[in-house]
């Protein structure tokens, strides 16, 4: 009898402590499951908003290829500096800064900045007349990922042109 | 010995009770997040699937764009506008006013080969010829391409992007040009040669033309991205409008709505061009913006799965407000996710 009390509580034991250690193994298991999704999920805003950006700059590309021929004009452009605008005297480079700081404040990005640099490269002698342009967007990363933090995020686009 | 035994039975059942209670604890947990875990991975899949539907489109119709017109020398197809050859032909979907649907564009961009050797030039030519000599099966190729002397208006091919010459005949991989290419011009073999093809881009809205995935691009008439469910088109033009520098164009986009300043209205959407008909030729940047959506609605965790509520409001773009659309239903409309993407494009290939 002595040995079927034994047998019947060293079983009954082992059950609880059994299902408590599968439970922990088990709960870890879908935490982790859990983290995942939230690391996809964020890797996706992230996507989306690099792809938004990538076009944001890319329309400002475009626009100084149009207006090439004054591609210096864009110089300094920042669009959280309104007195960066370029002149009246460059009534295009005007018109695609007012624009593209519209695109930007309305892309929903937080802190977004969109700053322009121009300069001029190539060969000078004869001279190509070849410019640098570099597009920067900075804007405050909307997803958290593993580190529970936002981060600053940049996106630099680096071309050259030349009039025809 | 009697203690002991009820001891034991007691300690059994509620031993029992407790295991079975954990176990289904742990069952319920489980399958929650099995659940919760099915459902965000669809999303997932679902809002991944969409981004990447709206770059591709986005990237596909810039580049047509940017390439657009490539030294045509007449007409490409069916790229005309008011009898006049045009290397892009803006398709309004109601160039009177406000739209409710869609917009098309039809552009002129050159089509090769990417296989090697790909369609380019067997021998050299020039200086002074009349007829250039493919790789074997390249005049097959276009030919499955869409190139046709008998039924396109003008069959032109352009040498290398330097030079565009209407094929007046075909002789097996022979192309005969209407005239005769004058010294010096001269190509080496191998020199690439390219198909000028009017392509039009258009939404497909029935599952027949979009594979049974509506709605999608169409790339004339053949679907190339899923989920497409709204591109719309304004156009920027320079020597269009008389009212602004005599219609002579100034390197500087018309002003439109007179406002002194180059600004967003001066993209034109509807033909409310000042000196009509619409001049294609004098567009010279042009705004596309796409709209992407998911392509199946989330499975709703209600009985019989009825599909959620994922998004707010109709997403309007340009002059389409999709609300006013025909068959237009709210409840429908907001359960796809959608993500919209635009772009100002510059016409680089447009003079000829």
């Amino acid at each position: 009898m002595y040995g079927w009390n034994g047998i019947l509580r060293e079983r009954a034991g082992f059950t609880l402590l059994e299902s408590m250690i599968a439970t922990l193994i088990l709960g870890t298991g879908l935490l982790a499951l859990a983290g995942m999704q939230t690391i996809s999920f964020s890797r996706n805003v992230d996507a989306n908003e690099l792809t938004r950006v990538t076009n944001l700059a890319a329309e400002m590309v475009e626009r100084i290829q149009f207006n090439r021929r004054n591609a210096l004009a864009y110089n300094g452009i920042d669009t959280l500096n309104v007195a960066t605008q370029p002149p009246s005297t460059q009534p295009m480079a005007r018109g695609d800064y007012a624009q593209w700081r519209a695109l930007l404040s309305e892309s929903g990005l937080a802190s977004v900045q969109g700053n322009v640099t121009v300069s001029p490269t190539g060969p000078t002698n004869p001279p190509l007349n070849q410019t640098l342009v570099t597009i920067t967007v900075n804007w405050f990363g909307s997803s958290r990922g593993e580190t529970s933090t936002r981060r600053n995020r940049t996106l630099t686009f680096r071309t050259v042109m030349a009039p025809e | 010995m009697t203690t002991f035994h009820h001891n034991e039975q007691g300690a059994t059942l509620i031993e029992l009770m407790l295991a079975m209670v954990i176990a289904s604890m742990i069952v319920a947990a489980g399958f929650t997040v099995l659940y919760a875990t099915d459902q965000a991975t669809r999303t997932n899949d679902q809002i991944v699937d969409t981004q990447q539907n709206a770059r591709m489109a986005m990237e596909l119709i810039a580049r047509d764009v940017r390439a657009a017109g490539f030294g045509m020398g007449g007409q490409v197809g069916g790229c005309v506008t008011n009898g006049i050859p045009a290397p892009i032909v803006p398709l309004d979907n109601n160039p009177a006013g406000p739209d409710t649907g869609p917009d098309a564009i039809s552009l002129v961009v050159p089509v090769t080969s990417t296989a090697a050797p790909g369609w380019s030039l067997a021998n050299p030519v020039g200086p002074g010829f009349s007829q250039i000599t493919l790789h074997a099966g390249a005049v097959a190729e276009m030919m499955s391409a869409g190139f046709s002397i008998a039924t396109l208006p003008t069959a032109q091919i352009s040498i290398n992007g330097a030079m565009t010459e209407t094929v007046s005949a075909v002789s097996g991989d022979t192309l005969t040009f209407a005239r005769t290419v004058s010294a010096p011009a001269s190509f080496p073999a191998g020199t690439k040669v390219y198909l000028l093809q009017c392509v039009t881009y258009t939404v497909g809205t029935t599952p027949v033309q979009c594979d049974n995935s509506a709605p999608c691009l169409l790339r004339n008439g053949t679907p190339m991205v899923d989920g497409i469910e709204d591109f719309q088109v304004a156009y920027g033009c320079d020597g269009c409008n008389v009212a602004v520098n005599g219609g002579v164009p100034d390197g500087i986009v018309d002003d439109q709505d007179s406002s002194g300043a180059f600004d967003a209205a001066d993209f034109i959407t509807n033909s409310t061009w000042s000196s009509p008909p619409f001049i294609p030729s004098t567009i010279r940047l042009i705004r596309i913006a796409v709209v992407a959506r998911q392509r199946s609605t989330d499975r709703g965790i209600s009985e019989g799965h009825a599909p959620m509520s994922v998004s707010f409001g109709p997403v309007v773009v340009s002059d389409h407000d999709p609300s006013g659309d025909a068959g237009y239903n709210a409840t429908t409309y907001s359960q796809f996710r959608r993500r919209g993407l635009s772009r100002t494009v510059d016409v680089r290939n447009l003079a000829f």
